[in-house]
């Protein structure tokens, strides 16, 4: 069979499959089951099974269950509301305030959990309904909520990161490490953007004097700040850790777990059912995540075997592009996918047919995998079918889904913006990690 | 058969609970390590390869529950777009196709266990362990998972409020 054939096949065969709603992981399972014995026969189903297994027993991915629980212990933990209350005191008397609150705090999240749709879902349910009663605008606000909570993927500690730094084989400390100058510095035109907005249109927010009338101003910026220092213990016990060297990315994730417990024993929130909840939470999101993972890893084994990743890298040779237009090519293809596909679908499905077209040109594989992750946040927040977009919907059923469209595209345009200025100077994501050295 | 779909209702719910204690089994694992490496300069031999052995279960336990949930991720946005009188039928042909293939699945992967039970077949770590006390957790869980599928198909599953399932 020419290689084409399976290509263009397997990737048809998996939109359709898709596109009929039937779950990621069976349809990844049909298209292998299919390949495999299209081209090895029943001799095949050992090569298939044994896929399973060796995905289903990567040490690395053992740090995914372990992220989410540790967010959701931080969840529960009472940490939120302290760090939202330090926010609000230390951003003090700016017009527009809470939309700045929101894109720092949604920050901080992200250093402390990683997903965004628990992030939108969360300050959907809490903040949103507070801006408006305060006369904050509905999409902008909304806009920020989103904004914000697009962050959590890219700065550390992210799920995202790991399934993308596992799937394209590169080292997952790194991949980590990677995304925190990015995620500082969307964090910081996020800003810029709302206080150009809000200058600009006043009306976006409400007067300072009736948006202040709020006990959370009062007390020292100083106490403020002190407050926000048991929340960095848990960054520091799994960002600091890795850093350091004293742990693996995985074991890191072990020690952000137990700094999760200890924070939530500090703010006296701790006990057995919340962390019981939390391990349950965990298996049962990255049950749904590492099956897809189990069920896909054979397709990049099918196109190794048929010669298909090979011959599509030995073509775009022969297309003699610049790395410039090439890399935009590459980013532009998900960005507009993501938009209609499962980000781990399409993650999958690229990773194999994009890693001997980095060989070929060179590129850094985690300044690339970097971009790639970005743009996977991106397809997030990306209308029509963007997973943010419907968190936050579902957490505020009674905003139009016209509005929430409406407010995510500046937003996704800022981002865009930011991607080209990490593309232009790499340094912006591969400094940490060059200071990390070889390992 | 009210009693048979009890049982199988309680079997995939004491699943979770066993993959929600490997969770629990992986983090006690890397706690171990990190304690013994750094603070009594004492290694382990078996702390990375138990919580990697550890993470099948969580999988393959919990992923049964989350089909009776059906929580899966599915893009559904064009079926959601049909007409009654196609989504209908169209849902019974993918739920037939979700159930055939993770059967033929377990099926694979039983054989595949049972191979490695009959040859004694041992995991390539520092401390070998038999290979199927592993991987035995892939089939019960696409089998498993299958059973629930079947039971949508019948209309006989339980009315459970649906989950989507996210990435980001």
């Amino acid at each position: 069979m020419t290689w084409w054939v399976v290509l263009s096949g397997s990737i048809a065969m998996l939109l359709v499959l898709l596109a009929l709603s039937i779950p990621i992981f069976v349809a990844f399972l049909i298209l292998n089951f299919t390949g495999v014995l299209l081209l090895f026969g029943t001799s095949g189903f050992g090569l298939f099974a044994n896929s399973i297994y060796s995905t289903a027993t990567s040490g690395a991915l053992t740090a995914v269950p372990l992220f989410i629980a540790m967010g959701e212990i931080l969840f529960r933990s009472g940490a939120m509301e302290v760090l939202f209350d330090s926010l609000d005191r230390l951003v003090g008397r700016i017009r527009g305030r809470q939309y700045i609150v929101c894109i720092l705090l949604s920050a901080v999240l992200g250093a402390l959990s990683g997903a965004a749709m628990a992030v939108a879902g969360l300050l959907g349910r809490s903040l949103f309904p507070a801006m408006r009663k305060r006369g904050y605008d509905t999409e902008f606000s909304a806009g920020t909520i989103l904004a914000g909570a697009s962050l959590d993927p890219i700065i550390p500690p992210s799920v995202l990161a790991v399934l993308v730094a596992t799937a394209a084989d590169v080292s997952i400390g790194k991949m980590l490490i990677a995304g925190i100058i990015p995620g500082i510095v969307l964090t910081g035109m996020f800003l810029v953007y709302v206080i150009i907005r809000v200058y600009f249109k006043p009306t976006l927010a409400p007067d300072i004097a009736a948006d202040i009338v709020d006990r959370k101003t009062s007390g020292s910026a100083l106490g403020a700040l002190a407050r926000m220092l048991p929340s960095l213990f848990v960054f520091f016990m799994v960002m600091g850790l890795i850093m350091l060297g004293i742990a693996t990315p995985t074991e890191a994730a072990a020690t952000g777990v137990l700094g999760a417990i200890i924070l939530a024993a500090f703010y006296r929130r701790l006990n057995v059912r919340m962390v019981v909840d939390a391990f349950y939470a965990a298996a049962t999101v990255a049950s749904l995540l590492l099956l897809i993972m189990c069920s896909a890893v054979m397709f990049s084994q099918i196109l190794t075997v048929t010669g298909a990743a090979r011959t599509l890298g030995e073509i775009v040779v022969h297309l003699q592009l610049s790395a410039w237009v090439m890399v935009f090519a590459m980013l532009a293809v998900p960005f507009v996918l993501f938009m209609f596909l499962d980000q781990l679908a399409l993650l999958l499905v690229l990773v194999p047919i994009y890693q001997p077209i980095i060989k070929i040109y060179g590129f850094d594989d985690i300044w690339f995998w970097t971009l790639f992750l970005i743009v996977a946040t991106v397809g997030g927040l990306t209308p029509p079918f963007g997973y943010v977009l419907f968190a936050l919907k579902s957490a505020a059923p009674d905003v139009p889904i016209q509005v929430i469209y409406r407010a995510s595209w500046p937003f996704v345009w800022i981002i865009t913006a930011g991607m080209f200025l990490f593309a232009f100077f790499p340094e912006l994501i591969l400094l940490l990690p060059r200071l990390m050295g070889p390992h | 058969m009210e009693l048979l779909y009890r049982i199988h209702d309680r079997i995939t719910v004491a699943g979770l609970a066993g993959g929600a204690a490997s969770v629990a089994l992986i983090a006690g694992c890397f706690w171990y390590e990190v304690v013994a490496r750094y603070f009594f300069n004492a290694p382990t031999s078996w702390a990375y390869d138990v919580a990697s052995f550890a993470l099948c279960p969580t999988i393959f336990l919990s992923v049964p529950e989350m089909t009776r949930r059906n929580a899966h991720v599915v893009v559904s946005y064009l079926v959601d777009g049909m007409p009654d009188h196609i989504r209908a039928p169209l849902s019974k042909l993918l739920l037939l196709a979700c159930a055939v293939i993770c059967l033929v699945a377990a099926w694979i992967t039983g054989a595949e266990t049972w191979r490695q039970y009959v040859r004694g077949v041992e995991t390539i770590t520092a401390i070998p362990i038999l290979k199927w006390w592993v991987s035995i957790f892939i089939p019960y869980g696409l089998l498993n998972t299958s059973l629930h599928f079947w039971r949508q198909l019948a209309g006989v599953a339980p009315t459970i409020p649906i989950e989507q399932g996210g990435l980001s």
